[in-house]
């Protein structure tokens, strides 16, 4: 019998990319175990795999032209309105019921805080008393919270899958003070910790990164939701841990 | 929109650079071509933006604005009526490398950019954004099964020219241009 016949190209590949399910790893097992040149052939992929990644995954930190920042930022700040007489009028008409409901609503809802990346720290460092302490044993329990954290964020939101990057949710921890607010814990095989502190949006948009003895920082807030993320890393594995977790809150 | 929504954009896309550079780095072969279809990329996003639905759309939507553009650029290439060489980031990589591992690494640069720009991006998709093939598949608007035998493919024919050892700069084929408008 050959090996294709056992095996598919396809699978070979999905094997190498852990893409296979329980019973395909198995059948892959036994095509490898039976055939020496096939293990030697997929050993060759991984390291051209590894090799790619080696290659062309550097670059992460080189500074960016000025310009394409210049021109993005340019393009995305808020347009002013002078000039617009009709509009400022209207405006004008508007803000006294805007204050009105704004008044009305801070009767029942609290403001998110502008300083989230000094509560987000103080989380972390656990100087902050959470009102729950939620284990993440499994993916039921992820879902439940997932649940809570979109009511209160008002906007649909998951905990994000860190698990390409080697990441595991391992627990919840909910806040009611200063702002009721999650963090979302993650551990990686070297026990490595990383969090990730949820809430409402300020309302003013941001993205920064920092270190602070070693810990790296990433603010990343849009006018939803705010996120704080840190952990012990270097600024790039930052950068793709960041675009992992901010693309898979959103549902 | 609102104002606030736009200044999320921005920030968003500023944040999603570095890896976008990467990616077309490693696409194209070319430092230069890719910072220039980076460049046209981000032109591009500010004026469509408004189209993008959800957040955790950005990385793939700029990845396929960024595709687009660069198979504009081989069409151009070709109605010019010129072969255009995009070899130069082999040799930058090489310079980058210890000097033993130079040639190997050209070897491999120039293996890479042998391939078809489908190949190359399912091949990247993969090893470099380290994507499951169910989100490549919804990225590219294919089959999974596509997206499975473009992979097996690629790499087979990467393995051969690794091994097969006769390599030189890629050169843009008009064959390849109608590849891509299948």
């Amino acid at each position: 019998m050959s090996i294709k016949a056992e095996l598919r190209d396809e699978d070979v590949h999905a094997l190498i990319d852990d893409e296979l399910d329980e019973t395909g790893r198995t059948r892959a097992d036994a095509a490898i175990e039976a055939h020496p040149d096939l293990r030697e052939r997929i050993a060759a992929y991984r390291a051209d795999k590894a090799r790619l990644v080696s290659l062309y995954g550097g670059g992460l930190n080189e500074p960016l032209p000025r310009e394409w920042i210049d021109r993005i930022e340019r393009a995305s700040a808020r347009r002013p309105w002078h000039g617009q007489a009709l509009g400022i009028a209207a405006l004008a008409a508007s803000l006294v019921l805007v204050l009105t409901g704004v008044l009305a609503y801070r009767q029942f809802a609290r403001p998110a805080r502008d300083d989230v990346v000094a509560d987000a720290l103080a989380a972390r460092a656990d100087s902050l008393r959470p009102e729950a302490v939620i284990p993440v044993a499994s993916e039921r329990v992820a879902e439940a919270e997932a649940g809570v954290m979109t009511r209160t964020l008002a906007t649909r939101v998951k905990a994000p899958d860190l698990s390409r990057m080697g990441y595991r949710l391992v627990g919840i921890d909910i806040y009611s003070e200063p702002a009721r607010s999650f963090e979302l814990r993650y551990r990686d095989g070297e026990g490595r910790i990383f969090t990730l502190y949820l809430r409402k949006s300020s309302g003013t948009p941001r993205f920064d990164q920092f270190e602070d003895k070693g810990l790296r920082v990433c603010i990343w807030q849009d006018d939803v939701i705010g996120t704080v993320m840190a952990g012990k890393m270097s600024a790039a594995e930052m950068q793709r841990l960041a675009s992992l977790a901010y693309t898979g809150l959103t549902l | 929109m609102t104002g606030g929504r736009r200044e999320w954009f921005g920030t968003a896309l500023i944040a999603q650079l570095p890896a976008l550079r990467r990616y077309a780095r490693a696409l194209v072969g070319n430092s230069a071509l890719a910072d220039d279809l980076v460049q046209d990329c981000i032109e591009r996003a500010l004026r469509q933006w408004e189209g993008l639905r959800e957040v955790k759309r950005l990385p793939g939507w700029l990845r396929s604005i960024l595709h687009n553009l660069y198979i504009d650029e081989l069409r151009r290439g070709r109605s010019r009526g010129r072969e255009q060489e995009v070899g130069e980031l082999a040799d930058d990589l090489a310079l980058s490398t210890p000097a033993h591992d130079g040639a190997a690494t050209l070897d491999f640069v120039r293996a890479m950019e042998s391939l078809s720009v489908e190949h190359r991006q399912v091949l990247l998709l993969v090893g470099l954004e380290n994507m499951h093939y169910r989100d490549i598949a919804t990225e590219l608007g294919i089959p999974i099964g596509t997206v499975m035998s473009r992979l097996a493919r690629g790499r087979e024919r990467l393995r051969s020219a690794l091994e097969g050892g006769k390599l030189r700069p890629r050169v843009v084929r008009s064959l390849e241009v109608r590849e891509l408008r299948q």
